[in-house]
């Protein structure tokens, strides 16, 4: 679950009842669903400049300690990073050939 | 004082803290009336001074959506090109109130009143209220704001004033000093969704098939509980200020032959000739319907039962049928199994003045018609002149 | 910067969509204490449907005509409960910006209100599937323009320069430290901005899908976007070398100017240059 979607979450727990079109949950679509490419960041190339992430309109690719991370839950494989990225350091591979959705 | 000084005046003493409105015949003085009593520092609120109708009201929805009270006022044309958010304010449940000074729809233009405005906006999810005079026109907005914030109710509010027949009427007015309209319009507190960035919800989104017909059942049953909410602040206004009102005003009618029905300023008129024609011994009666939404059919048909002949008079002309207040006073008859007859007339038009001459007229010829058993085949113009037509 | 992303990862906009990059990037900067508003339009994915919303901070659905209006009275009611430190955002394409909502947002300029007007344009009604609207460029095809637009577009920010903005700038996706530094300017105005961002479209301008940044990239190198700020009176362009030979690769890269020929684009080139030449000349003044 998105930490996002923990906030909202406990944020309207306890809400009186509302009346009229009020939305309180937050949308979470399995976009990563969508993905024909799969970006796979080489760890010993990536210098952790951020710009993937800056760049991912999915909001997607975080750091996570000494790497980037990339979620493929939400990933829907457009090829920003993949193009962005100024090390090149980010392959952009047939999902068909990769293994579920971690890595 | 006239109707829109003493609407002005409600909105005054109502609290009300935020108002959006662009000016235009005949409601332009309640603008200049608010906003100058803001100005001189009489009244403490903000007034946006918003470039159209359109956007008064959409203003409002923000400002009504971010947990302040709200008001508004139009007419016309300004009503008309506030079509689209008038549904959207009623759906988000905010009770806003608005106040129509009655003018007809173009075209052809003009300035001058019938209900042809107000009645566009008759399945747009508002209470509607009808004041006859300006101090109704003051009584009304309070106590619309005190129904439509009502937790059970959450609905906007129009209160109707018949352009210039009212609006620009002077009469003396009992303007409640603050401290009496305190004590019955209380402060505001937003009780539904409000914005605010602790509670990250989104207002009015898109509603699917899957829950868009319950979300108006629901409006239909905040609009349906607002006649019982109605008639409890008739009744605590009255207690409090002696001025009595409810949804359905009578004249007559305990032993009336003939009645009347109506709304707006017309039912002063013709509470005059009934009050003239009982005196002359004729039994004739007047219901005169305050509040159009919710529909007091109850009241109506009850009010009706034992009436011989029921004379309907619309200041609006739904062409090709029967006025809307025609085809609600028959149906509550006929919902009460009241056989008699009913006729339609439509009179008023774009300012026609409907004077005792009308009012007569209307009810001999529903007399007429009705001691033959005559069926009601289409309405019946009865102010209408020979010739003209053509504008030649 | 905010820790927490404000905006859902899991939001059915198109795959590179330059819109969600914008709202997302928005966030950062703005953070929990805002309240938005879009309309109907491909914004209105990020407001969502139903029960659920993209967003993590208020937001409410306007109708397309009046989302400065509803701004207005949202940013004036939070004055009133003493919440005035709440930043409203506005988030509109150029239909609700150029075209049915120009007169709302026009209105709501003039009176001064404290809100953010930001304007992603994709230069057409693109969740309706893509037909022109005013910001739709000269020769670009769309589903109401099957052979190419003939008319230029509305220049919304040479209009709004005589409107009391208390900020205006343009950006891009091309450049989000850019686009963020603008709209942390904008929400620290006691007043009105405007901040109109070129927002690619992959699906509309009918480009590949990674190629999003650097469309933007390009329209701003090629003099077709230019960048700049509007504060205090004085106009601040970000870029001095524009190489208005790039255009042709600019127009070529996106099959919607697939109609454009020789003079067309000779006429295209021109009004780019024509553009340039009065912001530069306007950034000599002063008094704007």
């Amino acid at each position: 679950m998105q930490p996002l979607v923990q906030r909202h979450m406990k944020q309207l727990e306890g809400l009186p009842p509302l009346v009229g079109p009020v939305s309180v949950k937050l949308a979470d679509v399995h976009t990563g669903a969508w993905r024909y490419h799969r970006p796979v960041i080489r760890p010993g190339e990536c210098v952790l400049c951020g710009i993937c992430a800056d760049y991912c309109p999915c909001g997607v690719i975080q750091r996570q300690g000494e790497r980037m991370e990339i979620d493929y839950t939400y990933c829907k494989g457009c090829g920003i990073c993949v193009q962005e990225c100024p090390r090149r350091a980010i392959d952009f591979l047939l999902e068909a050939g990769c293994k579920g959705e971690g890595e | 004082m006239d109707g829109n000084a003493a609407i002005a005046y409600g909105v005054m003493r109502s609290q009300v803290q935020l108002v959006a409105a662009y000016p235009i015949t005949p409601q332009t003085p309640i603008v200049e009336t608010i906003s100058s009593l803001i100005d001189t520092g009489q009244y403490d609120a903000s007034y946006i001074t918003v470039e159209s109708e359109h956007s008064a009201l959409s203003a409002l929805i923000g400002a009504a959506s971010a947990g302040v009270r709200t008001f508004t006022a139009s007419a016309s044309h300004g009503l008309a090109l506030m079509h689209e958010v008038t549904g959207v304010a009623s759906a988000s449940r905010l009770p806003i109130v608005m106040a129509v000074v009655s003018r007809a729809i173009p075209g052809p233009m003009c300035l001058w009143c019938d209900h042809s405005d107000i009645m566009t906006q008759r399945d747009q999810g508002w209470i509607q209220l009808f004041a006859q005079s300006p101090q109704e026109a003051l009584d009304f907005v309070m106590i619309a704001y005190r129904t439509g914030e009502d937790p059970r109710v959450l609905t906007p509010v129009m209160v109707d004033i018949d352009g210039f027949f009212c609006s620009h009427l002077t009469e003396p007015v009992e303007v409640p000093s603050p401290e009496e309209a305190g004590e019955f319009i209380g402060g505001f507190q937003p009780v539904n969704a409000c914005l605010d960035p602790a509670l990250p919800y989104a207002i009015d989104n898109l509603t699917s098939p899957e829950i868009f017909t319950e979300l108006k059942r629901s409006q239909d049953l905040g609009m349906r509980a607002a006649a019982g909410v109605l008639d409890e602040r008739f009744a605590q206004f009255g207690q409090l200020f002696g001025r009595r009102y409810g949804r359905i005003l009578c004249e007559g009618m305990e032993d009336a032959q003939t009645a009347i029905v109506c709304m707006g300023s017309m039912a002063g008129t013709v509470r005059h000739v009934v009050r003239q024609l009982r005196q002359a011994g004729q039994r004739v009666g007047l219901v005169r319907v305050v509040a159009f939404r919710p529909f007091p059919t109850a009241e109506v048909a009850q009010a009706l039962r034992g009436v011989r002949q029921v004379a309907v008079i619309d200041r609006v002309s739904a062409m090709g049928s029967f006025g809307p207040l025609y085809e609600e006073v028959l149906a509550a008859m006929k919902l009460d199994g009241n056989q008699n007859c009913a006729y339609s007339f439509v009179a008023g038009l774009g300012g026609r003045d409907i004077w005792e001459g009308t009012v007569e007229a209307v009810f001999r010829r529903a007399q007429a018609l009705g001691e033959q058993n005559a069926p009601c085949r289409e309405p019946i113009w009865i102010d209408l002149k020979e010739g003209g037509m053509g504008n030649g | 910067m905010a820790e927490l992303d404000l905006l859902s990862k899991g939001l059915a906009t198109c795959q590179g969509c330059p819109m969600e990059l914008i709202a997302r990037a928005a966030l950062k900067v703005l953070g929990p204490n805002t309240v938005t508003m879009t309309p109907p339009s491909c914004a209105a994915i990020l407001t969502g449907s139903g029960d659920e919303t993209g967003w993590g901070i208020p937001s409410v659905q306007t109708v397309l005509m009046s989302l400065p209006a509803f701004a207005s009275g949202v940013s004036e009611a939070l004055k009133l409960r003493g919440r005035g430190e709440v930043t409203v955002l506005g988030f509109a394409g150029d239909g609700g910006t150029f075209d049915i909502g120009l007169q709302s947002l026009s209105g709501a300029i003039e009176r001064g209100h404290r809100a953010v007007f930001l304007c992603y344009n994709n230069e057409a009604y693109m969740n309706t599937g893509n037909q022109r609207s005013s910001a739709t460029p000269l020769g670009a095809v769309t589903k109401t323009t099957p052979t190419g637009k003939r008319e230029p577009v509305k220049n919304i920010d040479f209009m709004l320069l005589h409107t009391p903005l208390a900020y205006q700038a343009t950006a891009t996706v091309g450049n989000i430290r850019d686009f963020q530094r603008k709209l942390a300017k904008a929400a620290a105005k006691d007043g009105p901005s405007f901040l109109h961002v070129l927002a690619p479209c992959p699906s509309g301008w009918k480009f590949p899908t990674d190629q999003t940044i650097q469309m933007a990239k390009l329209a701003v190198k090629c003099g077709i976007w230019p960048l700049f700020e509007r504060e205090n009176g004085r106009i601040t362009l970000q870029q001095s070398a524009v190489d208005f030979s790039l255009i042709p690769q600019y127009l070529h890269r996106q099959k919607r100017f697939s109609r454009v020929d020789a003079p067309l684009q000779e006429r295209i080139i021109r009004e780019a240059k024509a553009r340039h030449e009065t912001l530069l000349r306007l950034a000599e003044l002063d008094c704007l």
